[in-house]
């Protein structure tokens, strides 16, 4: 284990892949009865698979209850998947554990959504970035100096690391957040909605920041988020997801300009336009009803229930994800504009 | 044109605080038609959401008070009434939609009592029986499938979506003359969302109220909005049809805004983000609030000394800037900042 957790560690070269998931799933029991036995689950994830490449950014998109964030976590290994793979730099680090989970740890980190809330407000800014530098041992060594150095990669001053995180805004304790991700010099980050709860003139500071970062050092992200616009400003790629389950997966071209999956459409067509004559080329798609439960999802396609396109079929058969393209596949039985030419 | 069924004038809105005395609201003024739709839109703090509270006579008692200015409805002085009376007025004359509507409604009444009760607290001549048929009209009007079964229900048995629907029929049961909306889809799925705003629209043609639509998404407000001001720091710093707004921007800060924007058609173009960061309402910058993040102050003494007043820059189309004339269209944000 030594030798493979040491490849882990070596740099990878731009466009190689990086990580991957295989048919990952996390159900959550569902407790009922007198004796709080399992009644069902819910299937917050149901048989993901995913690839990430060195130095690019791939987009999770979807609603709320879709299962990003909760697959962003079962790639950090902060929660254990039922079944399933997940694959860093060619090794299956599923069933690591202790030590080694602390050796990914250094490759693989997380920002959240709520700055504020995920950082420790007792606790002064520089020793918040310190932490993990602490933990892994590598504190002694250069440590102050390396707080400085992060503080200045994401925009901040040393000055600051003397202060507690509720002296800073909204913007710049996400700043904290990214400093104290960044501290072990990790290969991924995983991003969980890391500008939704900013100001938009905050926001575009914070995305050209995490830009920046990606450039400097390599990085490789997986960006969560329910904003469209955002993701497909960051993005190489795109999945969206839909009740645990990716829909259609591929660069953000095909996705946002020739969407397969009725899904993707909607979801394109939903967003509003900061544009008075911008007018829907095929009109508004609004979809009806609302997102059936996870613990109850339909049969077969699990879109089927708020489609437009359904067809018997669609209850009775689980649609594949099927190739649309170079690397571009989605999952329904009708798709939209299905093309002649295949361009593999 | 008719005459505004909403009129603010000067409304100056002050909040006491541990840290001292706020100006949430500075010498706001606007006009409001029936069956138009006026988006406000700014950053959070930037005092939408007290102008709506103070037109609503529901600013935080014992914190929030109108120190100055007029709120004139349908010809009477809101700020002179009695609560007695402006409670009366509220739910009648002035209907309301929050963000949350899971904290609006009560959880332990029935959507169709709710609607009865909003109707009766009104009309005293509404029987229980009457109310219920107007309560399934109205649901039916907002698209809650199935309302004569669901008028039954509670609450926590609606979606999220559908209980921004009936917080909507309860603010137009009684026929408003103003429908204020604040951020009603913040909390929703963007698919929800466009279903919500359909709703909006539909509640608008039913009762021809004037809507101010609160919100920080400047998509929403394209879409919905027939006229905007923009507020910062407790202020209007620019105010037009949507059209002015979006294809001729005339304040620093609204352009700032645009150019902030990840777009649906954008491809990777580096985004040009405001330098610094929104005042707080303690310490708000003199003269003109916005200047130091403004990309045209060039340390000119006007914009530290003196509150620009708004100024016409078109037919209705207003920007309190002592440069405007300087505000290009392209190009003022062309270096990026930092915090």
């Amino acid at each position: 284990m030594t030798v493979v957790a040491a490849s882990i560690h070596e740099r990878a070269a731009a466009g190689e892949e990086i990580l991957s998931v295989r048919d990952l799933v996390k159900h959550y029991p569902l407790l009922g009865g007198l004796l709080r036995n399992q009644i069902g689950a819910v299937h917050a994830v149901d048989g993901v698979s995913l690839d990430l490449r060195a130095g690019e950014t791939v987009g999770l998109v979807g609603e709320s209850g879709c299962g990003k964030s909760t697959l962003g976590r079962l790639i950090l290994r902060l929660i254990e998947p039922t079944a399933g793979q997940i694959i860093f730099r060619g090794t299956d680090v599923t069933s690591w554990r202790g030590a080694e989970v602390r050796a990914l740890r250094r490759e693989l980190q997380i920002v959240f959504q709520d700055p504020l809330g995920a950082l420790n407000p007792r606790r002064k800014v520089g020793d918040i970035i310190a932490e993990p530098l602490r933990i892994h041992g590598r504190y002694e060594d250069g440590g102050r100096e390396r707080v400085f150095e992060l503080l200045e990669h994401v925009g901040l001053e040393a000055v600051h690391a003397g202060r507690y995180p509720h002296e800073f805004s909204g913007g710049q304790q996400q700043r904290i957040g990214i400093a104290r991700a960044l501290a072990l010099n990790p290969q991924v980050l995983v991003l969980d909605e890391p500008v939704s709860a900013l100001d938009v003139s905050i926001q575009a500071q914070v995305i050209n920041l995490l830009e920046d970062l990606q450039r400097d050092f390599g990085l490789s992200y997986i960006f969560i988020a329910h904003d469209l616009s955002v993701v497909r400003h960051v993005s190489d790629r795109v999945a969206v997801m839909y009740l645990g389950k990716i829909v259609e997966f591929g660069d953000r071209a095909d996705i946002y300009q020739r969407p397969t999956h009725p899904y993707t459409k909607a979801l394109l067509s939903a967003v509003p336009v900061p544009d008075p004559d911008h007018v829907a080329a095929e009109g508004r798609i609004i979809l009806e009803g609302d997102v059936p439960n996870p613990a109850h999802p339909p049969s077969g396609c699990r879109f089927r229930t708020r489609c437009w396109k359904a067809q018997p079929v669609c209850g009775e058969q689980e649609p594949a994800l099927v190739a649309r393209g170079h690397g571009w596949t989605s999952a329904c039985h009708f798709p939209e504009g299905e093309r002649s030419e295949d361009n593999t | 044109m008719s005459d505004p069924v909403l009129s603010v004038r000067n409304l100056t809105t002050h909040l006491t605080t541990p840290s001292g005395r706020i100006t949430a609201c500075d010498d706001v003024s606007f006009d409001l038609r029936s069956g138009e739709v006026l988006g406000l839109v700014g950053e959070s703090g930037s005092g939408k959401t007290m102008t709506a509270l103070s037109v609503l006579g529901l600013l935080p008692s014992g914190v929030g008070r109108v120190a100055r200015g007029e709120i004139i409805l349908d010809g009477t002085d809101l700020t002179k009434l009695s609560r007695r009376r402006l409670r009366e007025i509220r739910g009648r004359d002035v209907g309301v939609v929050f963000q949350d509507p899971s904290s609006s409604l009560n959880p332990v009444m029935t959507v169709g009592d709710q609607v009865v009760e909003a109707l009766a607290a009104h009309d005293a001549d509404v029987s229980n029986a009457s109310g219920m048929r107007r309560a399934v009209e109205l649901l039916t009007l907002v698209g809650i499938p199935d309302p004569g079964s669901r008028v039954a229900q509670y609450p926590h048995e609606y979606s999220g979506g559908m209980r921004q629907r009936a917080m909507i029929a309860i603010a137009i049961a009684n026929q408003p003359k103003v429908l204020i909306a604040d951020e009603p889809t913040t909390a929703l799925d963007v698919t929800i969302q466009a279903q919500v705003l359909d709703v909006l629209r539909a509640a608008r043609r039913e009762t021809n109220a004037g809507v101010i639509l609160i919100t920080h998404d400047l998509g929403i407000v394209a879409e919905m909005a027939d006229r905007v001001a923009v507020m910062y720091a407790g202020r209007i710093v620019e105010t037009g049809t949507v059209r002015d707004l979006f294809r001729n921007p005339s304040h620093p800060y609204t352009v700032g805004l645009l150019a902030s924007l990840p777009l649906l058609s954008d491809m990777g173009a580096r985004l040009q983000p405001i330098a610094g960061v929104p005042p707080s309402g303690t310490d708000i910058p003199t003269g003109c609030p916005f200047h130091p993040r403004c990309p045209l102050w060039r340390e000119r003494i006007d914009c530290v000394e003196v509150k620009p007043p708004l100024r016409a820059v078109g037919d209705g189309h207003f920007s309190a800037c002592h440069f405007l004339e300087e505000v290009p269209a392209a190009g003022l944000f062309a270096r990026e900042g930092r915090t």
